[in-house]
């Protein structure tokens, strides 16, 4: 057996006798066990060719295009991806000094990151009875459908290959196909909004949209469904010309990958950062790559001003400014994108009879969850697997308060950004956007406290997702609280006037705020010790 | 075993190593000196072939990225980073497998390594639970399995015990006298006091001097840690060693030789002083005339050579 092969098997194998030793992996295998069998069950109470779906190749066609698009610019991304995301620290020790070809560890590292896919496929195995029963699809149409994917997930994999030899050694080339995947996005999500902004049929519209023919011009993702449609239309010439050119593009992807031999060793080297550059001064020099190569940084303005536990605060929000804005970030750019979805599907339900203030309720109910996500890969998690928090003096209760601020102050800037959209789109009351976003940062607050909670529970030592799932379950549980008492406040508001109807989201986010601070009083003792 | 000539290392404008030449023979012992951010681990990164570079690195003859030449190259790393999954033997049985060794051969020298630097009873234990001194000890032994030619060990002491350290030199000092080279890269001299043969001194990405044992005379020849402070803290860096490796100058014998020149054509000596005797700089290796600067002129000094 290869090096690799022994490694990357032994590593599993002894991963799962770990595992094994901890409960929580047992809960993950019931919840696995439970999808599957809910899955086959439903497959065996359906009999015979149904389509439950009116038209249903058309949304099929759809549908299969949105996953293609998702999984071709996952895909691609992965091949954007620094070395720190193929491989690991004990790589470049063991790996890329012994006499392996470089080719053979290269593969070996995108192996690694091709988990999803693998997962996504298996996903895909479950659901083809499902598929059958609500498209009416044939066993031919199923072919067809695994075709595709095969043929999209082999042409990503060996693409996102060579897009990341390429770019190890030309960073540009890294900006230019950024470029490229976030102008296509930017397309076909502005044809969708618009699309659902002349119709009243969210879903069937944005499927609709998806199967126009100028889609299939877009490289992997568009001849990919420019596959699914033409084969299952039974025109096998065309079908054949979109499967060649998704084969193509992976072997040139694969002969770049070997030409560029150990070129990207050093991209894995800098990006794990054990060496004197960084991979920031690889870059094309922006101004403030010039300042940084000068050894110069501009003042915080931020630090030195106060004392005391405040300064977790000023220090989060000094690298904040320092890698992006103070108080706007990629993720709120994300945020603002699903605010203007939200706002397209809003005001076609608006249209449909839909009441304003249920709109203002799932609007705000969608977007927090959605927060909900970005709060661990924020700055208050990571504070959290530093010492300075646990070695500092001060108040512990102040010293979570001021970690999780920073969080809490961006929140306040992207709710309200975001809310002002969604209300522009779906036309909601302005002060629904002052109330909603007190609202939505006390639920940022709230989220910070219920994860502090988890980890008071489940200690610092279990996964992030454990104790996201926890929090997500503590906030859920307080959510569906305030539930109660909005609708009880809320209707005595509705009575006297509609307009004072959103003053309901200021009595129930100061609700989060207290059960937020008891959580923080609750927590202060996971500052005594760190595992 | 090992030549590099002309290496060169930049950052986009930042340069880690200039034009730096360095060789080393079967059978040899070099170290490799420098204050922190010399380049020392650039270099060894360099002639590893992870980093990119300019210039010329060889390894027993083969280009230093060629797989031939990484068959017989042996790596310590600054930083004992494990599979922390795999367990000691599995680390073993995968540097077998990749260097395509001989099992028996490798698994009794494996076991003889483990044994004199005291690392029992951990073979099937998981990396992750192993501390650090003793994953260093496997990092160790994972670059020696393959019998390298020649072995390149970055701060390998660190984070080691001081049995371990003793037979890490008398492991290094044995593989030389079996023939291979080998170079240690390390700022703690006194852990290399003694073994080594041949003596580089870096020093803000260049090679400012090499030294060989053998050629020391007087009282140069017992301290390596006196000439490491005569050479860097008084180093400019546009003050530069010829690069060729045959071309370096034992700077001691010039010193010598400038200061007989002094004292036959110098200034009248000032009557000497009583007390205690001076620190022996004025015969040691060249360096630029000391000045008492406070931080200013320092900073106006570097704009000056930034200027030049």
């Amino acid at each position: 057996m290869h090096a690799c092969s022994y490694m990357a098997i032994k590593k599993c194998k002894n991963t799962l006798y770990e595992k094994v030793k901890h409960p929580q992996f047992w809960l993950e295998v019931l919840v696995v066990i439970a999808y599957f069998a809910l899955c086959f069950y439903q497959e065996l109470s359906h009999t015979g060719i149904s389509g439950v779906i009116e038209d249903p190749i058309p949304a099929f066609q759809g549908g299969a295009t949105f996953i293609f698009i998702l999984t071709a610019f996952i895909g691609m991304g992965i091949g954007l991806s620094h070395g720190n995301s193929f491989f690991k620290p004990a790589d470049i020790n063991h790996l890329l000094v012994s006499p392996i070809r470089p080719e053979k560890i290269l593969l070996y590292g995108l192996g690694r990151r091709l988990g999803a896919i693998l997962l996504a496929t298996l996903v895909l195995l479950t659901q083809l009875m499902n598929l059958r029963f609500y498209f009416g699809l044939g066993l031919q149409e199923l072919l067809i459908l695994m075709a595709a994917w095969f043929m999209l997930t082999f042409a990503v994999s060996f693409l996102s290959l060579g897009i990341y030899s390429v770019t190890a050694t030309r960073p540009w080339i890294r900006h230019l196909i950024r470029f490229f995947i976030y102008a296509t996005l930017a397309v076909v999500v502005t044809g969708a909004v618009l699309a659902l902004w002349r119709s009243g049929r969210p879903v069937r519209t944005s499927l609709d949209y998806l199967n126009r023919t100028y889609l299939r011009m877009i490289p992997i993702s568009g001849w990919t469904s420019g596959f699914l449609v033409e084969a299952m239309a039974g025109n096998w010439y065309q079908a054949a010309v979109y499967a060649a050119m998704l084969l193509v593009l992976p072997f040139i992807g694969l002969l770049l990958a070997f030409a560029s031999r150990s070129s990207y060793y050093e991209d894995v080297v800098l990006s794990i950062g054990h060496t004197y550059g960084s991979i920031e001064e690889e870059r094309t020099p922006s101004r403030g790559d010039v300042r940084r190569r000068s050894g110069k940084r501009s003042r915080s303005r931020l630090l030195g001003r106060r004392t005391g536990e405040v300064v977790l605060m000023q220090r989060q929000l000094t690298e904040q400014k320092r890698s992006l804005m103070v108080l706007f970030d990629r993720s709120s750019l994300g945020m603002l994108a699903i605010a203007v979805v939200l706002g397209a599907i809003l005001r076609s339900l608006m249209r449909k009879g839909m009441y304003p203030i249920i709109m203002q309720i799932i609007g705000l109910l969608v977007l927090c969850y959605c927060m909900l996500f970005l709060i661990p890969m924020g700055r208050f998690v990571e504070e959290l697997k530093k010492p300075f928090i646990f070695l500092m003096p001060g108040n512990a209760f102040r010293k979570l308060f001021y970690a999780s601020f920073s969080s809490v102050v961006k929140a306040l800037v992207e709710g309200v950004v975001s809310l002002a959209v969604l209300a522009f789109f779906a036309r909601l009351n302005p002060a629904y956007v002052l109330c909603g976003g007190f609202f939505y940062t006390s639920a940022a607050m709230l989220f910070c406290a219920a994860y502090l909670a988890s980890i008071r529970v489940l200690g610092l030592s279990n996964s992030k997702t454990s104790h996201m799932v926890m929090a997500f379950a503590i906030m859920t549980a307080v959510f569906l609280f305030e539930v109660f008492i909005g609708v009880g406040i809320g209707t005595q508001f509705y009575e006297i006037s509609e307009l004072l109807f959103p003053l309901v989201f200021v009595v129930t986010g100061a609700v989060n705020l207290v059960v937020s601070m008891s959580f923080f009083y609750s927590s202060r003792s996971i500052l005594m010790y760190r595992d | 075993m090992l030549r590099v000539t002309g290496l060169t290392k930049r950052f986009g404008k930042k340069v880690a190593n200039e034009n730096i030449s360095l060789s080393l023979n079967p059978g040899e012992i070099g170290i490799l000196l420098g204050p922190n951010g010399a380049g020392k681990s650039t270099a060894i990164k360099c002639i590893l072939g992870l980093l990119r570079y300019e210039g010329e690195v060889s390894i027993g003859g083969y280009p230093a990225k060629s797989p031939e030449a990484k068959r017989i190259l042996g790596y310590v790393p600054e930083f004992p980073c494990l599979y922390e999954m795999l367990t000691v033997k599995e680390h073993f049985e995968f540097i077998i497998r990749a260097y395509r060794l001989d099992r028996v051969r490798a698994t009794s020298y494996a076991a003889e390594l483990m044994d004199r630097l005291r690392l029992t009873d951990v073979l099937d234990t998981l990396c992750k639970d192993l501390s650090k001194g003793m994953q260093q000890k496997v990092s160790i032994i994972c670059a020696l399995l393959p019998r390298p030619k020649l072995v390149l060990l970055d701060e390998p002491m660190l984070g080691l015990d001081p049995h371990a350290i003793k037979e890490l030199r008398s492991i290094a000092m044995e593989l030389a006298e079996e023939g291979a080279a080998v170079l240690i890269s390390t700022h703690m001299i006194a852990t290399v006091e003694g073994i080594w043969e041949k003596a580089y001194i870096m020093n803000k990405g260049h090679v400012i001097s090499c030294h060989r044992k053998n050629e020391m005379i007087g009282m140069w020849a017992d301290s390596l840690e006196r000439i490491f402070f005569a050479e860097t803290e008084s180093y400019d860096p546009s003050w530069q060693m010829p690069m060729e490796p045959e071309e370096f100058t034992i700077r001691s014998e010039i010193a010598a030789q400038a200061n007989a020149m002094k004292k036959q054509s110098g200034p009248p000596k000032k009557p000497q002083q009583s007390g205690p005797p001076k620190k022996p700089q004025q015969s040691g290796p060249p360096r630029k005339p000391q000045q008492v600067s406070t931080p200013k002129t320092a900073s106006k000094k570097t704009k000056k050579s930034k200027k030049k």
